[in-house]
């Protein structure tokens, strides 16, 4: 059973969701991020909160997946201080909700002053509530961001194992493991990572704390890069043990902590039945609906 | 030296047979620069221009320092609109004015907008306009605030510019299209650039030539 950390599926196909549940992937997180361009509503980020809660989680389950969600205000949009403060009271509600297991994406993009109180914020928000935090680092000064991302956190007094930092490559993986944060790594076609440099990385720096995902969203990606990988540190000559840890036992405790799964009951397969309807609405456009035995 | 909005009016007028009709019209619109009726005219000028909206300007034009030979007839059109609605909008209000407008703008819209905002009065007031396009996905916007366009470097506090230099390198825009760069060049830039430079050989990928010139920039 594979797990996909960060996957924003609201972008993605049902051709995706046959592609990722035939590739072996049984669970996925999907962070609230931006869209691509920026909200000019507060009550865009309440719709899109509940479709990621509502119609997504339904959509995954019809191919077998089971489906969990981060909420927060990206930084991108932390910048705009119009929606912001909206965002944040809106969050208040949205991180109590079923499904909802870290806060997050938060951190910097531009590192600017208002990306900076909004991630704190954001941080406090998360200890109310119990949850931990996946973070966003960077594109641009990637290096010097993430050192000012793990400086925030410490000074957060945030627990570390709650603390999920996404996006990392060769010069940030060190940093992060030895913060005590566990280490995300988004395989891309192009950029961020590669399959052969998360072999390398994982050769290196071993399973302890490491996850991998596809990141994908309406820009060029891959949704398969979880099974991708897996298969490379197969074929790499990396342990079985290393890679379930990686790709499934890893991402399933840290969101564990959370408290809002039985990690247990996770690694049942789920049953599918395509006759079900989500507010009168399906998945099937005239198929014969996949219908597993109960 | 004349007034923007005559030159802008006549530049126009000259090179565009329905002209007159077309800005009489929305002169109307220009005491209401929140309307529907104004945000319509605004989006309608490709239309109302026909097949003069793609036309470059071609040469620079007197009295008009900001404008540059590749703007469009549409470009030129959405100047003039922005300059006679200011009139109507309260000091402390013209930049959220311009933001909102902006954001409800389409990508053609958009690029005006950003091509125009070293034209406008007082362009300081508009930092937030052209920050917020950095932030844009589409190369089009992006490259409207990037690159031949004089405002970046008069305008942008050093974060907004540095950050707006790498994505450039990122997005493949050459900083030689940056203008002013030269004078913007400090310490920090260098350091960034060095860092991505840094990050790319850790990758077993190339390192772009305009991060090596900004990274070795005075040393």
């Amino acid at each position: 059973m594979l797990f996909d950390p960060h996957i924003h599926m609201t972008s993605r196909t049902t051709d995706d969701y046959q592609a990722m549940s035939d590739a072996g992937i049984r669970a996925i997180v999907e962070p609230a991020f931006w869209l691509g361009q920026p909200r000019t509503h507060v009550g865009s980020f309440e719709d899109y909160f509940l479709s990621l809660l509502g119609w997504e989680r339904f959509r995954a389950s019809q191919f077998g997946i089971r489906h969990l969600c981060t909420m927060g205000l990206n930084p991108k949009e932390a910048n705009n201080a119009r929606l912001a403060d909206g965002v944040m009271e809106l969050l208040k509600l949205y991180v109590e909700k079923d499904g909802v297991v870290a806060v997050g994406e938060i951190g910097y993009d531009d590192v600017t002053p208002h990306e900076e109180k909004y991630f704190m914020a954001q941080i406090e928000l998360a200890k109310d509530a119990g949850l931990p935090i996946l973070i966003h680092t960077p594109h641009r000064d990637k290096k010097r961001g993430t050192e000012r991302t793990l400086a925030v956190v410490k000074e957060s007094g945030i627990a570390p194992e709650l603390v999920l930092v996404d996006h990392n490559n060769e010069e940030t993986i060190e940093s992060t493991l030895n913060a005590g944060c566990w280490a995300g790594h988004s395989i891309y076609p192009h950029t961020k990572m590669d399959e052969q440099r998360m072999v390398a990385l994982v050769k290196k720096y071993g399973a302890e704390r490491m996850l991998v995902n596809s990141a994908a969203d309406w820009g060029v990606s891959d949704p398969l890069k979880v099974p991708k990988t897996a298969k490379a540190m197969l074929e790499a000559g990396i342990e079985q043990a290393a890679i379930d840890k990686i790709c499934w036992n890893n991402p399933v405790a840290f969101f564990a902590q959370s408290g809002r799964f039985d990690p247990k009951e996770f690694g049942v397969e789920l049953s599918v039945d395509q006759r079900e309807l989500f507010q009168g609405n399906s998945v099937l456009r005239g198929q014969t609906p996949r219908t597993d035995a109960k | 030296m004349a007034e923007p909005e005559t030159v802008v009016r006549l530049l126009l007028e000259r090179r565009w047979p329905d002209a007159k009709r077309f800005l009489d019209k929305a002169e109307r619109e220009l005491v209401a620069p929140s309307s529907i009726g104004y945000r319509a005219a605004f989006a309608s000028v490709p239309r109302r221009l026909g097949a003069l909206a793609q036309e470059q300007l071609g040469e620079p034009v007197a009295d008009l320092p900001a404008l540059r030979p590749h703007w469009r007839m549409t470009d030129a059109a959405r100047l003039w609109l922005l300059l006679g609605a200011l009139w109507h909008v309260p000091v402390g209000e013209q930049g959220s004015w311009l933001l909102t407008l902006f954001e409800g703008g389409e990508i053609g819209e958009q690029v005006s907008i950003l091509r125009s905002l070293a034209q406008l009065p007082h362009p300081e007031r508009f930092v937030e306009t052209g920050v917020a396009a950095c932030r844009h996905n589409s190369l089009d916007v992006f490259e409207a605030i990037v690159a031949e366009n004089p405002y970046m470097a008069a305008q942008f506090p050093e974060l907004s510019f540095n950050q707006a230099v790498m994505k450039a390198i990122f997005n493949g825009v050459s900083i030689k299209r940056i203008e002013g760069l030269e004078a913007r060049i400090k310490p920090e830039l260098s350091r960034m650039a060095a860092g991505y430079a840094s990050e790319r050989r850790a990758a077993g990928r190339p390192v772009p030539e305009d991060a090596t010139y900004l990274a070795e920039y005075g040393a």
